[in-house]
């Protein structure tokens, strides 16, 4: 059992760094210009599309992945300059049904430009799996911790990218000046924070990540149109437990949410065995238990597990 | 002149909150545009420093700075200090002054300054600015805007929801900032606390101005003890 427990935190932590790296970018998006991104997961999905096709021209993927993720920094500026440019300082809601107009119509064009056949994007490595066996006294069955290569490669992957931008918003100005520009647009401009840069800065980070990670994930899921809508409801709840209130809580409640999901599951499994119940298989509940996840944390704390350090008006 | 401006308006839509106004402000004078709720002091001071739009002309060390953007304005040395207080609530207070000399200012050199003057906030560098009561926030807010070395600071009502004791503080603080030689344009409600405190006062009623004089004779005179401080 210890093993299976061992087993199991290893995918969530995993998967959980690539929730981690989603809530990252929209909690960045959402805490500077207080919009929620409902495209965020597909403004990634069209950037990875766009990699793709670079790496049918052209063969190299990194090539594919930098102009992926560049052409999300675009987009974000995009989104940022021309979508809400008449409707920012107006109205939330207005700049929250935009994104979600714009889910649809990024939605629409990949199925109109790339089809609907998934399309394969592989591995940018192959690394063999690790076995990792505890000792006989812990482990009577004798069966081996897995831990796939490409998996962890991409886990530190993530955590790299992540710990990268969280530090650019904590040591270098133009980071700092998002800080403040999401703590308080007017005491940012009375400053000298230019918010119209911030603003388009944390688009174009925002967006770019999400790339970043469609390229991470795209060997599993293949590149097709709704290769990242679960990811964006996973790094929504990632944010949304990390308590939207700073960019390391984004990333740190994405961790934990893996963690916690595939226990959950783990926990599921065994209950299911025991009842001897075959007919669901607890790996298709995995979107339901995250929705839960979100449910229980805004009851019982709407703040995020690490609460905001100050309460502010909402 | 420190600062000039002419036929200067604010207007947010149809409605036109600041009215065609004129206003100077010479090297190390204070000045205060006092007037009630609404009578668009807060918007003439955000058109000044070029956050809302506005129309008219502005001129800064005698330059027109009218067509250009508010983070240059601020990079020019003119600072506001904004109502409300507008301070980074979960940002430590260093951090808040910190950010203050985003655009000028040696952080050293201006920190020395802020603390000498409030030293409660020496006391308190380290807390979360959302934390402290609300006079050490506006100190806060006031140390910010001293952080980047302003050639004029323009203040907000720095009094607004304070105790009287507090006030005071305020106050003497600002006397300190004036004694530096710093020129400042104080906005208030509370007229007699700005009236007792600066040299020059423009009376402003629904966007225009309608008084302008020497402050410590307007404070004496009986139509205006009447209409502004309910003497």
């Amino acid at each position: 059992m210890l093993v299976r427990i061992l087993q199991s935190i290893t995918f969530g932590l995993f998967s959980g760094a690539l929730y981690g790296i989603i809530g990252l970018g929209l909690s960045l998006i959402y805490r500077t210009t207080g919009v929620m991104n409902f495209a965020h997961g597909n403004s990634g999905m069209i950037g990875v599309f766009v990699g793709w096709t670079i790496l049918v021209l052209t063969k190299s993927p990194i090539l594919a992945i930098l102009v992926g993720v560049l052409f999300g920094a675009l987009l974000g500026i995009f989104m940022d300059k021309i979508l809400m440019k008449k409707v920012k300082g107006l109205s939330h809601s207005s700049m929250l049904i935009i994104t979600l107009g714009v889910l649809l119509i990024f939605e629409g064009l990949a199925l109109i430009i790339w089809g609907t056949q998934p399309l394969l994007f592989k591995d940018l490595f192959s690394i063999p799996p690790k076995l990792i066996y505890l000792p006989q006294k812990l482990n009577p069955d004798n069966f081996p911790i897995i831990i796939p290569g490409n998996d962890f490669a991409n886990f530190l992957i993530a955590t790299f990218v992540s710990v990268l931008i969280i530090l650019f918003s904590k040591i270098t100005k133009p980071g700092l000046a998002l800080i403040a520009r999401a703590e308080d647009d007017i005491g940012a401009k009375v400053v000298g924070i230019d918010v119209n840069f911030t603003d388009s800065l944390a688009w174009a980070l925002g967006i770019s990540t999400a790339v970043f990670a469609g390229f991470l994930v795209a060997p599993k899921t293949t590149v097709n149109p709704i290769m990242l809508v679960n990811f964006q409801l996973y790094g929504f709840t990632a944010a949304v437990f990390g308590g939207f209130s700073s960019f390391i809580g984004a990333f740190i409640g994405g961790i934990i949410l893996g963690v916690l999901e595939k226990l959950v599951i783990l926990g599921l499994d065994q209950l299911f065995i025991k009842f001897g119940i075959s007919s669901i298989n607890s790996v298709d509940l995995q979107l339901s238990i995250i929705l839960l996840i979100i449910i229980v944390t805004l009851i019982i704390k709407p703040t995020g597990i690490f609460g905001a350090k100050y309460k502010g008006k909402v | 002149m420190m600062l000039e401006i002419n036929k200067f308006s604010v207007s947010y839509g149809k409605i036109e909150a600041v009215k065609s106004i004129n206003l100077n402000l010479k090297e190390k004078e204070v000045v205060t545009v006092v007037g009630v709720n609404g009578a668009g002091k807060s918007s003439l001071l955000y058109g000044i420093c070029g956050i809302v739009e506005a129309k008219g002309m502005i001129f800064f060390e005698d330059q027109d700075i009218s067509k250009i953007p508010y983070s240059k304005r601020v990079k020019n040395g003119m600072i506001l200090c904004p109502e409300g207080r507008r301070i980074f609530p979960s940002l430590s207070v260093e951090e808040n002054l910190r950010l203050g000399s985003f655009s000028r200012g040696n952080i050293k050199k201006q920190l020395k300054i802020v603390y000498e003057l409030f030293p409660k906030l020496n006391e308190r560098k380290k807390q979360i600015a959302g934390y402290l009561s609300g006079g050490e926030q506006q100190m806060l807010a006031i140390g910010r805007a001293l952080m980047g070395d302003p050639k004029i600071l323009m203040l907000d009502e720095p009094s607004l929801g304070l105790a009287p004791i507090i006030v005071d503080q305020v106050y003497l603080a600002l006397g300190e900032l004036k004694k530096l030689g710093i020129s400042i344009l104080l906005i208030e409600q509370n007229a007699y606390q700005a009236l007792s405190f600066a040299d020059r006062a423009y009376i402003l009623e629904n966007g225009k101005v309608v008084i302008e004089g020497d402050s410590k004779k307007l404070l004496n005179e009986d139509s205006v003890r009447k209409a502004y401080l309910g003497i």
